[in-house]
C-alpha cells in the first residue's frame, strides 16, 4: 500500500481509451443544456408582449434583451427546431458519456476481479486460513464495486459539476453580475448542508449496519438454540432480548432516516432561497429594466440544473471513503505471499517412476510440533499404509509428501529429485491425492471425474468409474454421467462422494495415489471390492494408504503406525499384528465393532 | 429440505385476489399507525400544494408589478416605490411557502419513517415471537439462514410498503393528476399537448423499468454463478491444487467474469439510454409548449406569467413519472417478502396456532414488563408437588415406536420405566436411538405410536411450559447464548439470585474457571460461547441444569475429548448434579454407567438388555461387547 490506488491505477490504461471517449462527451451532454436554457430565455422575452411594445429604452444587459421586437410564433418554432437540434445532440453525448464512462468502470471491475481469482489461485488453503471465504467473496463483490464506482459514477458526476457550474455562474454573471453574486449563497449554503450531514449520515447508517447485524445474530442464535431455549422455557427472554436489538435498530434508523430527510429538505429549502433572491433582487431588477423576464425564468433554469451536480458531489464523498476502505480489505488479500514456492530452475523429468523417500521428515504448525523424524522408502509401484488415532499428523503427512504443503528442504524424494525442485506442473502429474474431505464441484458427474484435466475421454472416465464401484451407481442417475451434482442435482451419499474422488484420482493416471482415509464412508463390502479393484490398477503404481480401518491396510507392504507425530510401529500386517502394539488393539477394536454390527 | 428463496417476482402480479388478501393481513400491523399514516398523507398533499404556490407567486409577479412596470416604464405612472414594495411582498409571502414545504418536508420524512419504523419493529417481534414457538421439526426442515433471512431482509423490504410504498406512490399518482388540473385550469390548450406526450413517458418509463429489472435479474444470476463458482474453488482449492487446475479454473471464471460484465453492459446500456430518452421526450413537450404558449400569447389568449408558471409546472409532472415505475418494483418486492413471512406466520406453533394479532400483543406486552422493569416470567415455578406416590414411575415409555419425517424406525416398540431417584444410563453403539429418548420425553418430537408418561400423565396432555419447566436438559452440544455467563446460568430462572448462581456453579466446578476470568459471571460469551473450551461450556450447562431444579434431569454426556484436569472437574461434577436426582443418563463415561441403578442397552432402535452392570457383564451379550469396546478405545 505504497500509494493509494496503486494497483487500481495499474488496470487504467486498459480501459483508458473507452473512458476518455466518455469524458470527451462530458463538456457536450452537460454544456448543451445551458445553451438550450439561454435560448428558452431568449425565446421567452421574444413573445413578452410587454417587452415588443416599441420599447426602446429598455435595452440591459444580455443574449435577450437587445432582440427588442416581438417574435412571431414562426420564428419561436425555428428557435423550437434549434433545441430540438441541441437537444439531440446532448441526449447522444450524454448516452456515450455514461455508456462509455460507467461501461469503462465494468470493464476495469472485470480485470481487477480477474486478477484476483489468479491471485487466490496461487495460494494454499494455510495462506488463507485467515480469512473466511464468505469474506474474500464479498471482496471480491463489494470491494471491487465500490472501488469501481469510484472511476465510474463518482468521476462522471465531478466532471458535470466542473463542466456545469461554473459555466452556468458564468451565464449567470453576464445576464447580472449582481444576482450573480448572491446565486453563490444557494450554492454554498448548498455544499455546506452536504459537508455537514456527511460525517453524521455515515455515522448512523454504519451503526445502523451494526445494529442490524445483531439482531440477525440474535435470530441467528434464537433459532440455532432452540431446543436450548424450548429446554429452558426461555422463549420469552430471547424474545425480549430481540426486542431489545430491534429497538436499538429502530433508533438508528430513524435517526438515519431523519437525518436524510433533513437534509433533502435542507436541500430544498436552499434551492427555494435562490429562487427567492431571483424574485426579488431578479424581480426589482425587471422593474427596473435591467433585467427581462425570458433572463428571470432562465435564471430559475440555470439554478435548478447546477445546482443537482453539487448534490451528486456529496454521494461522491461517501464514495470515496467507501473505495478506499475497500481497497485496503483488496491489497490484504493481495498482500499474501504464496507459501508453496516454485523452484526457481525446475526439475523436468517426465514420466516420474514414483519412487518415493522420506528421511528426517520433522515439521511443525506454527511451533505446534506435529511430526518428528519420519523416514521411510517406499519403492516405485510399492505399497504403504499409514494408521495411528486421529491427530496423530497422518494427514500431514500426506499433505507434505504431496507438497500441498512446502516440506523442509531435502525432507521428500520423488524418484531422488528432492520435491521442492521438481517442476510443480510434473509433479501434479505424477501424484494424485484422494483427500480425507471430499470435495465434489457443482458441475456434471463426468466432468467431476474428469477434474484433472480435458484430455481426459468419456473412456477414461468410465474405466475409472468403473474402479471405483461407481459406475453402476451412476447408471441409476436420470442422466448418467451428464448428471449434475449439488444443490441443482442429486446430491451424493457419502460413500458415493468418496467413490467419486477416487475414480477422479484414478483417472488422471498418476503413478503415485495417496488414498487419505478415503473409505470411511464406504461399508465394508464395497470398501473390500474397491480395493481388490484397487491392487488390480495399482498394479506398477505406488500407493499410500492412509486410514483408520485394518481391512484396507492389510495388504500394503508395509504399515507404518504414527502417535504423537513419531513413527511407533513399522511393518506388514502379520509381523505388527504379533507384535501386540496399538495397531494389534485396534484390530482388536474392530474385530469387536464388526461383531456389534452383526448382531 | 431447504425451502429455497423464491426470489422471482412475476410481472403485473400486484392486483390479484391472493394480493389484496395478502394486504389485507400486513395492513393489521398498519392498524395502531393509521392516525400517524393519515397525517403522513396531509402533510404530503400540503406541500403539494405549497409546491404549487412557488410558480403561482412568480406568475403573480411576471404578470403583476413586472408588466406594470414594462407598460409604465418612461411614463409618469411609473412608480418604482410601489413596484418595489409589491415585489417584496410577494417576497415575503415566497419566503413563507419556502419555508413551509422545508417544514412539511421535515415533519413528514420524520413521522413516516417513524410509523414505517414501528411497523418494522412490531412485524419483527411478531415473526421471532411466533417462530420460537413453532415446534422444533419445525426447525429440522428449515435452514437457520433461511429464516433469518425472513426476520431481517425480508421485513425490511416489508417495510419499504410502509415508508416509501403506498403513501408514496398515492401522492405520486395525486401529484399528476392535481398538476395536470392546474396546468389544465392554466391553459387547455397546453394541456392537451401534455395530455399527447405524458403517456409516452409513462409508457417509456415503465418499459425501462421492466427491461433494467429483466437485466438486473439476469446480473443477479450471473453474479451468483460467479460467487458460486469462487466459493467453490475457493473450498476446494486443495483438490484445484492437487490437480494442478489453476488455470483451467482462472479461464472459467474468465467466462463467469465476462457474462457477468456482459450482463452488466446490458444494464449500462439501458441506463444509458433511459435517462437521455426521457430528456428528449421531455424537451419535445417543452418545444411544444414553447411554440403554443408563443401563438397564445401572440393572440393574447395567455399571459407571460401564466406561461412561466405552466413552464415551471411542467418538471413536476416528469418527476413523479419517471419515479413511479420504481416504485411499483419497491412494491412489488415488499409483496413477495410478505408472501415469505406470512408463510412462517401459517406455520403451526406447538400448541395450536395463535393469530398474529395476539402474537403481537403479546410481545408488546412483554416488552411493557420489560419497560416496567419486570422481567418476563418472574413467577417461581410452582412447588412441585412431592410425589407421596413415590412407587409410581416419573417416567414411563409404553411400546414407542418413532421415526423421523419418512424415515426409517429409530425407536422400535420400547419400554421402560423410571422410578423416582432413580439414576437410569442409557448406552449403545452410534444411531441406536439414545438421543431421540431424549426428544421425545421434552416433546421436542411426539410420538404416533406408543405412549411417554411423565408423573403418571400422557406427555402429550402437559403443557409445555410445564414439562420443561420439570425436566432440565444438558445437552451433548452445548449451546451458549452470546450473553453473559452470568445471563447463560440464569436461562431457565432470570430471577436466581447472584449467591445461588454462586452457589451452583460451585457445585459444579464451574467457578473454578469463571472466578479466574477478568469480568467473573460478567464476561461476555462470543456467538454459541466460542470463547470457552468445550468442558467450560458443558459445565455451565450443568449449573445451568442444577439452578432449575429439575425433577429429572436429563443429561447426554458429551463425547469430545478434554483435557485431563477438566475432565476430573466433569467428572466429579456428573456426581454432584446426578447426587438424589431422578435421571436419565446418555453415557460415555464409564463411571457413570456403572454408578447406575438401571442400564438400558439400546441396539438398532431396540431397547435388547435392561439391568445393573454387575448383571448385564454376567450376560455377556452386547453390553459385555460395548464395555470390551470401551476399555480397548480407552487404552493407552
Amino acid at each position: 500500500m505504497a500509494r493509494p490506488f496503486e494497483r487500481a491505477l495499474r488496470y487504467f490504461p486498459k480501459v483508458r481509451r473507452r473512458w476518455l471517449w466518455g469524458m470527451a462527451a462530458v463538456p457536450l451532454a452537460s454544456g448543451l443544456p445551458l445553451a438550450v436554457i439561454s435560448i428558452v430565455g431568449h425565446v421567452v422575452d421574444g413573445i413578452d408582449p410587454t417587452q415588443g411594445a416599441g420599447d426602446a429604452a429598455g435595452g440591459g444587459a444580455g443574449l435577450g434583451a437587445g432582440s427588442g421586437a416581438s417574435m412571431s410564433p414562426f420564428d419561436a418554432a425555428g428557435w423550437g427546431g434549434l433545441i430540438l437540434l441541441l437537444v439531440l445532440v446532448a441526449a447522444a453525448a450524454k448516452f456515450a458519456m455514461r455508456y462509455c464512462i460507467t461501461g469503462a468502470s465494468r470493464d476495469f471491475e472485470r480485470i481487477y476481479r480477474q486478477d484476483l481469482f489468479a491471485h487466490l489461485m496461487s495460494l494454499s488453503p494455510r495462506d488463507l486460513s485467515g480469512v473466511r471465504t464468505g469474506d474474500i467473496m464479498s471482496r471480491s463483490v463489494a470491494d471491487i464495486e465500490a472501488v469501481r464506482m469510484l472511476l465510474g459514477p463518482a468521476v462522471m458526476y465531478n466532471a458535470q459539476a466542473i463542466v456545469v457550474v461554473p459555466t452556468a455562474l458564468t451565464l449567470m454573471g453576464l445576464l447580472d453580475p449582481l444576482l450573480m453574486a448572491v446565486m453563490l449563497i444557494p450554492f454554498v449554503g448548498l455544499a455546506l448542508v452536504i459537508k455537514v450531514a456527511a460525517r453524521p449520515t455515515q455515522r448512523w447508517s454504519q451503526a445502523a449496519q451494526e445494529h442490524l447485524a445483531d439482531v440477525s445474530i440474535a435470530a441467528q442464535e434464537g433459532f440455532s438454540g432452540i431446543r436450548v431455549l424450548k429446554a429452558s422455557t426461555a422463549e420469552p427472554r430471547a424474545g425480549a432480548l430481540f426486542r431489545r436489538m430491534g429497538r436499538k435498530l429502530y433508533d438508528a434508523n430513524l435517526a438515519l432516516a431523519t437525518l436524510r430527510g433533513v437534509t433533502s429538505a435542507a436541500i430544498t429549502a436552499v434551492k427555494e432561497l435562490g429562487v427567492l433572491a431571483i424574485l426579488v433582487l431578479g424581480g426589482w431588477h425587471v422593474v427596473q429594466g435591467q433585467l427581462t423576464s425570458g433572463q428571470l425564468l432562465q435564471f430559475i433554469m440555470l439554478l435548478g440544473f447546477a445546482l443537482w451536480p453539487l448534490i451528486a458531489i456529496g454521494w461522491m464523498l461517501g464514495m470515496w471513503h467507501r473505495a478506499v476502505t475497500g481497497y485496503n480489505r483488496l491489497e490484504e488479500l493481495f498482500s499474501i505471499a504464496p507459501s508453496v514456492d516454485r523452484a526457481s530452475d525446475p526439475v523436468r523429468t517426465e514420466p516420474l517412476r514414483g519412487e518415493l523417500s522420506v528421511s528426517g521428515l520433522t515439521f511443525a504448525w506454527d511451533d505446534q510440533p506435529v511430526l518428528h523424524d519420519i523416514s521411510f522408502e517406499l519403492p516405485a509401484g510399492g505399497s504403504l499404509g499409514i494408521t495411528g488415532r486421529t491427530g496423530c499428523g497422518k494427514s500431514t503427512l500426506v499433505q507434505l509428501v504431496s507438497r500441498l504443503v512446502e516440506p523442509p528442504a531435502g525432507s521428500v524424494r520423488l524418484d531422488g529429485h528432492d520435491v521442492r525442485l521438481l517442476d510443480p506442473a510434473s509433479l501434479r502429474r505424477a501424484v494424485s491425492v484422494v483427500p480425507q474431505d471430499t470435495f465434489l464441484f457443482s458441475d456434471s458427474i463426468r466432468n467431476n471425474i474428469a477434474f484433472a484435466g480435458d484430455h481426459i475421454n468419456d473412456e477414461g472416465v468410465q474405466r475409472a468409474a468403473k474402479l471405483a464401484r461407481l459406475h453402476e451407481d451412476i447408471q441409476g442417475f436420470s442422466d448418467g454421467y451428464e448428471q449434475l451434482l449439488g444443490e441443482r442435482g442429486v446430491t451424493l451419499s457419502g460413500g458415493q462422494r468418496q467413490r467419486t474422488a477416487i475414480a477422479r484420482a484414478l483417472a488422471a493416471d498418476p503413478s503415485v495415489i495417496v488414498l487419505d482415509d478415503c473409505l470411511s464412508a464406504v461399508d465394508s463390502v464395497t470398501e473390500q471390492e474397491i480395493l481388490a479393484n484397487l491392487r488390480r490398477t495399482l498394479e506398477g503404481r505406488t500407493a499410500i494408504i492412509v486410514s483408520h480401518r485394518v481391512n484396507a491396510l492389510r495388504l500394503a507392504d508395509q504399515i507404518l503406525v504414527l502417535d504423537e507425530g513419531r513413527i511407533i510401529e513399522r511393518g506388514s500386517h502379520a509381523e505388527l499384528l504379533a507384535a501386540g502394539g496399538l495397531y494389534a488393539e485396534i484390530a482388536e477394536r474392530q474385530r469387536i465393532e464388526e461383531e456389534l454390527e452383526a448382531l | 429440505m431447504i425451502s429455497h428463496d423464491t426470489d422471482q417476482y412475476t410481472f403485473n402480479r400486484i392486483g390479484g385476489a391472493s394480493d389484496r388478501k395478502l394486504l389485507r393481513r400486513m395492513l393489521v400491523f398498519a392498524r395502531p399507525h393509521v392516525a400517524a399514516l393519515l397525517t403522513s398523507v396531509g402533510l404530503l398533499m400540503g406541500g403539494l400544494a405549497l409546491r404549487l404556490a412557488g410558480p403561482w407567486i412568480i406568475r403573480t409577479a411576471i404578470d403583476g408589478p413586472i408588466a406594470t412596470a414594462s407598460a409604465t416604464r418612461g411614463t409618469p405612472a411609473f412608480d418604482l416605490d410601489a413596484l418595489t414594495a409589491e415585489i417584496t411582498r410577494l417576497g415575503a409571502i415566497f419566503l413563507g411557502v419556502a419555508a413551509g414545504i422545508s417544514l412539511l418536508a421535515v415533519l413528514r420524512e420524520w413521522l413516516m419513517n417513524r410509523t414505517g419504523q414501528s411497523i418494522v419493529l412490531s412485524i419483527r417481534d411478531a415473526i421471532f415471537h411466533h417462530t420460537l414457538r413453532l415446534p422444533v421439526t419445525w426447525f429440522d426442515s428449515h435452514h437457520v439462514g433461511w429464516t433469518v433471512t425472513r426476520t431481517t431482509s425480508d421485513v425490511d423490504a416489508l417495510s419499504e410498503l410502509f415508508t416509501t410504498g403506498v403513501a408514496t406512490i398515492a401522492y405520486d399518482i395525486l401529484t399528476i393528476i392535481v398538476v395536470l388540473g392546474v396546468l389544465t385550469w392554466l391553459s387547455p390548450t397546453l394541456a392537451v399537448a401534455a395530455l399527447l406526450v405524458l403517456p409516452l413517458m409513462i409508457y417509456v418509463s415503465f418499459r425501462f423499468r421492466l427491461k433494467a429489472r429483466l437485466a438486473y435479474r439476469e446480473t443477479r444470476r450471473s453474479l451468483s454463478m460467479l460467487n458460486g463458482f469462487l466459493q467453490e474453488r475457493l473450498t476446494g482449492l486443495d483438490v484445484v491444487r492437487i490437480f494442478r487446475r489453476q488455470q483451467a479454473s482462472e479461464q472459467r471464471f474468465a467466462q463467469l467474469n465476462g457474462r457477468y460484465w456482459a450482463d452488466n453492459m446490458a444494464t449500462v446500456k439501458h441506463f444509458s439510454l433511459f435517462f437521455p430518452m426521457v430528456d428528449v421526450l421531455s424537451w419535445s413537450l417543452r418545444v411544444g409548449t414553447l411554440i403554443l404558449g408563443a401563438w397564445l400569447i401572440s393572440n393574447e389568449r395567455l399571459s407571460l406569467g401564466t406561461f412561466v408558471m405552466y413552464w415551471m409546472l411542467l418538471d413536476h409532472v416528469f418527476e413523479p413519472i419517471r419515479e413511479l415505475a420504481e416504485r411499483y418494483n419497491v412494491l412489488q418486492a415488499a409483496m413477495a417478502a410478505g408472501e415469505r413471512i406470512f408463510g412462517i406466520f401459517d406455520a403451526a406453533e406447538e400448541v395450536g396456532p395463535v393469530p398474529v394479532e395476539q402474537c403481537v400483543a403479546a410481545a408488546e406486552r412483554e416488552a411493557a414488563a420489560e419497560d416496567a422493569g419486570l422481567a418476563p416470567g418472574t413467577q417461581k415455578p410452582s412447588p412441585r408437588p412431592e410425589s407421596a406416590a413415590s412407587q409410581l414411575p416419573l417416567v414411563q415409555f409404553e411400546g414407542v415406536t418413532f421415526a423421523y419425517a419418512k424415515g426409517p424406525d429409530v425407536l422400535k416398540d420400547v419400554s421402560f420405566s423410571i422410578m423416582p431417584g432413580q439414576r437410569v444410563a442409557v448406552v449403545g453403539h452410534t444411531g441406536a436411538g439414545k438421543t431421540t429418548l431424549a426428544s421425545l420425553l421434552c416433546r421436542f418430537h411426539e410420538t404416533a405410536n406408543g405412549t411417554v408418561r411423565f408423573d403418571g400423565r400422557d406427555v402429550l396432555h402437559i403443557p409445555h411450559a410445564e414439562l420443561r419447566r420439570r425436566i432440565a436438559v444438558v445437552q451433548q452440544d452445548v449451546f451458549l447464548f452470546s450473553d453473559t455467563i452470568a445471563a447463560n446460568v440464569r436461562m431457565g430462572d432470570p430471577s436466581l439470585s447472584d449467591e445461588r448462581m454462586a452457589q451452583v456453579s460451585g457445585a459444579v466446578n464451574a467457578d473454578r474457571f469463571i472466578d479466574k476470568l477478568p469480568e467473573g459471571y460478567a464476561t461476555p460469551l462470543l456467538e454459541r460461547g466460542a470463547n470457552l473450551s468445550s468442558g467450560q461450556r458443558q459445565l455451565i450447562a450443568f449449573a445451568r441444569a442444577l439452578a432449575s431444579e429439575p425433577e429429572l434431569l436429563i443429561l447426554d454426556e458429551a463425547t469430545s475429548s478434554v483435557d485431563s484436569e477438566t475432565e476430573a472437574w466433569i467428572e466429579s461434577a456428573t456426581a454432584t448434579l446426578l447426587e438424589g436426582r431422578t435421571s436419565l443418563v446418555i453415557a460415555h463415561r464409564l463411571s457413570t454407567v456403572v454408578n447406575a441403578d438401571q442400564i438400558l442397552v439400546m441396539h438398532k432402535g431396540q431397547l435388547r438388555e435392561v439391568g445393573t452392570h454387575d448383571e448385564l457383564l454376567a450376560q455377556r451379550g452386547l453390553y459385555h461387547r460395548l464395555f470390551k469396546l470401551h476399555l480397548a478405545a480407552a487404552a493407552p
